[in-house]
């Protein structure tokens, strides 16, 4: 009977399968070339692992905050803005939210494209980048926000049209004032959804690659715009240190997800039994 | 007089939802607005609340001392029973400890101590109700607005809720008008009904007065089976449900059916509707709808004559109409 279940279990992981063992292939690769094996077409040749070398690096140390700086900037940002337009739609009268659905136009809208916009508009000659006077930082974090506030309010609003509008109402009859009302009743709607959200904008702006390559400072670089001028534009002795700083991001976005899925564990699990 | 409502009027669009409607309610008294769905009725409790804002006139004692307890009683699901009935003291900065004793002394009064702890998703529709009772009357409003409060309850249910809400109306004397679209609720639960057609009042006064005496054909067929008949057809013609001359309105047990051979009427249809029976009686090629409980055995292609039968309900005065 539970060899029956257990085959049943593992059945049902199979379509899971080819994506695990693609994965699990990249990382396998990207771990063993960085500790210096199989970089070379010679059987047998070997450089020195990348770790000792990227530990001992001042650049890379520089890089991993300012890719960490980005990511937590692009992430807070995103999520304000993207909560406060969900709230903003979800207070919207029926009628005017097919208007309302221009909100989710940087969402089809490829990052390149993004990136062209903002940099247009952070160029030297343009208004913003005059204001701003941080055209690296500011234009990165920027597009970041552009594109994924937007996908903040989806997930958000998403979960705000099932939220009662009248637990507002009775909760103003109760003598209640909005930041009260917004405390007990909103927060514990919106949180789950804007902490998903804001997990997926900061895994994604700390380790994209395209946007810090069109608009990011070059000095310090992203890990990402790092790792691939390591790889590509030395010699191969500096792959080991690429791959390592890879595998040093794969093992903090690990760590990040599994912190936040353990904290949200532990919240569903108070709440249950309070 | 605790709740003077007067002239209201609210529209949405082109919909004209209440028309100059009136309504005075006294200190402590259970009124219910009874209507069919969509004539406005909770538009009216949304004024009295001030959720909604009319068009024109005017109410007196609304705003925030009025509670409006939803349909579907929207307690707070993040909040606990003891959290959703401290809600309103904590909003208007209670002492913790007076909240407690006031929140505990609810809790028990509405048999809710043990509940304290759950989140409303696992309470039973009666239990979340009563969450619901217990937070608006917390805060000791001076209304307690009703919107169809037996609605999401079974039919077993229902007249037992009906009598619990009317007893703890009573013990909390708390004015409060409550809507609804059911006629046994609204008899069951009120002192007074208001008869809600058209975005109007029609009829204000005791359930025995609104059922007995209506003041017009509307408000006699909205408020249950009711037969509308010539004076000519009946034997005994003291009626005073007088419809228009020469007509009277008569309920199921006002209506006597006597079989006999050279009866002036025809039984053409009957059929039976759980109490009573609904049946087309012919006489000089009229038909004629008759509602009767007497007798049980009719039978179809009878001849019969008609009287009707006084009921005691009938002698309460008429209290007050619109």
């Amino acid at each position: 009977m539970s060899r029956s279940r257990s085959i049943r279990r593992a059945c049902a992981f199979l379509p899971l399968m080819p994506f695990v063992l693609f994965i699990a292939a990249g990382v396998g690769y990207t771990v063993i070339q960085s500790l210096g094996l199989w970089i070379s077409a010679q059987p047998g040749e070997s450089y020195p692992a990348g770790y000792a070398v990227i530990l001992r690096s001042a650049w890379f140390y520089q890089s991993l905050l300012y890719s960490l700086w980005i990511a937590t900037a692009s992430t807070l940002l995103s999520v304000v803005l993207g909560t406060l337009l969900a709230l903003l739609l979800r207070g919207l009268p029926q009628r005017l939210y097919p208007f309302a659905l221009m909100y989710k136009i940087p969402l089809i809208l490829p990052h390149v494209v993004i990136g062209l916009i903002v940099l247009l508009g952070f160029g030297r000659g343009a208004a913003l980048g005059r204001l701003l006077a941080a055209p690296g930082s500011s234009a990165l974090v920027s597009a970041y926000v552009f594109k994924s506030a937007s996908f903040v309010t989806l997930l958000v609003y998403a979960v705000l049209r099932g939220f009662d509008l009248r637990q507002l109402e009775t909760a103003r009859m109760l003598g209640a004032g909005a930041l009260r009302s917004f405390r007990a009743l909103l927060l514990p709607v919106i949180l789950p959804p804007a902490a998903t959200a804001g997990v997926i904008v900061f895994l994604f702006s700390f380790g994209a690659f395209d946007l810090p390559f069109l608009l990011g400072a070059s000095r310090p670089a992203m890990l990402a715009i790092d790792v691939y001028n390591r790889y590509w534009y030395r010699d191969l002795s500096a792959r080991p240190a690429a791959m390592a700083s890879l595998v040093v991001m794969f093992l903090f976005s690990l760590l990040f997800v599994t912190v936040y899925f353990r904290l949200v564990r532990r919240q569903k699990h108070g709440i249950r039994h309070v | 007089m605790n709740v003077a409502v007067d002239k209201l009027t609210k529209r949405f669009g082109s919909t004209h939802v209440l028309r100059n409607l009136s309504l005075s309610v006294s200190h402590g008294e259970f009124v219910s607005v009874l209507g069919p769905s969509g004539v406005g009725k909770t538009t009216l409790l949304k004024i009295l609340a001030s959720l909604e804002n009319p068009d024109s006139g005017s109410v007196q004692c609304g705003g925030r001392d009025a509670v409006l307890v939803f349909q579907d009683y929207v307690l707070f699901p993040f909040l606990t029973v003891h959290q959703n009935v401290a809600f309103g003291l904590e909003a208007r900065r209670m002492p913790q400890r007076d909240i407690a004793a006031r929140v505990g002394r609810l809790l028990s009064h509405f048999g809710l101590s043990e509940k304290a702890t759950e989140y409303p998703a696992m309470l039973s529709a009666g239990q979340k109700q009563r969450v619901a009772l217990a937070r608006a009357l917390a805060v000791e409003p001076q209304l307690l607005l009703l919107d169809e409060p037996l609605a999401n309850l079974d039919k077993n249910l229902k007249r037992d809720t009906a009598l619990y809400l009317r007893r703890v109306q009573r013990e909390f004397g708390i004015t409060t008008i409550c809507v609804t679209h059911d006629q046994e609720e609204a008899m069951a639960i009120s002192d007074r009904i208001a008869v809600m057609l058209d975005g109007e009042i029609k009829q204000l006064g005791t359930p025995a007065a609104v059922y007995y005496q209506p003041n017009s054909v509307a408000v006699a067929r909205f408020m249950g089976p009711v037969s509308v008949l010539p004076d000519s057809l009946l034997a005994c013609r003291n009626a005073s449900l007088a419809a228009q001359s020469g007509t009277c309105m008569l309920r199921p047990e006002q209506v006597v059916l006597h079989p006999s051979a050279s009866g002036s009427l025809l039984v053409t249809e009957v059929r039976l509707l759980g109490l009573y029976q609904f049946c087309i009686l012919q006489a000089h090629g009229v038909d004629y709808e008759v509602f009767t409980s007497h007798p049980a055995d009719l039978q179809r292609g009878q001849r019969v004559d008609i009287s009707r039968a006084a009921v005691a309900f009938e002698k309460e005065p008429v209290h007050e109409t619109n």
